[in-house]
């Protein structure tokens, strides 16, 4: 699934850690969804919409 | 911003407890294994069985609330793991069984061969796990 998540992150100049430290998970757990080779559960998937203040849809798309 | 995530501060802070857990397990077990020929009392021997077991009941307890403290692709990763463990302990396990029944095969110490090959697949998995993810 892809997702606009460093982006998103680079605007705010917020490292992998700093927005980990927002969705309360792992760092590993930001760049494994970053680069593609995690997909995110539904509530986590909306915490970061949230935090972006954004649509889930706008930070994701599911290619599917 | 604080340098590591509170995700990650909530599992390192569990994994001396983690730690302490498996060496006291580990160690309760080289006792009752081993000890018996020394105090020759079955009294004790049964004591420190019922100790090590129940360290054993007390680390898997820790175990588990690790596992909560994690976030989804810590536990991924753990359940990928676990589930590598288990499938080559009951396939290495009922492979060892049938070779030992065939009479091709006499295995000294089974349970523990069995037990050490599962905790070292669990481990490396684990390790494999992180890497995939990193």
């Amino acid at each position: 699934m892809k997702n606009r998540l460093s982006g998103l992150r680079a605007e705010r100049s917020w490292t992998q850690a700093d927005l980990a430290e927002r969705a309360d998970v792992s760092r590993q757990t930001i760049n494994a969804i970053e680069t593609g080779k995690f997909d995110p559960s539904l509530p986590l998937a909306f915490r970061l919409a949230r935090i972006f203040e954004l649509r889930i849809e706008d930070v994701f798309d599911d290619q599917g | 911003m604080t340098a590591l995530p509170a995700a990650e501060r909530r599992t390192a802070r569990m994994l001396v407890p983690l730690l302490i857990g498996g060496v006291a397990w580990t160690g309760s077990l080289a006792l009752v294994s081993f000890g018996p020929p020394l105090w020759g009392s079955e009294l004790i021997t049964w004591i420190l069985l019922g100790v090590n077991a129940g360290v054993g009941v007390a680390w898997v307890v820790i175990y588990a609330r690790f596992l909560r403290a994690g976030d989804e692709l810590q536990r991924k990763v753990s359940l990928e793991a676990m589930a590598f463990a288990m499938g080559a302990g009951i396939i290495g396990g009922c492979a060892l069984g049938a070779a030992e029944n065939a009479g091709v095969l006499v295995v000294e110490g089974e349970l523990g061969i069995l037990v050490g090959g599962m905790g070292a697949i669990f481990a490396v998995a684990v390790l494999i796990g992180n890497l995939r993810y990193r």
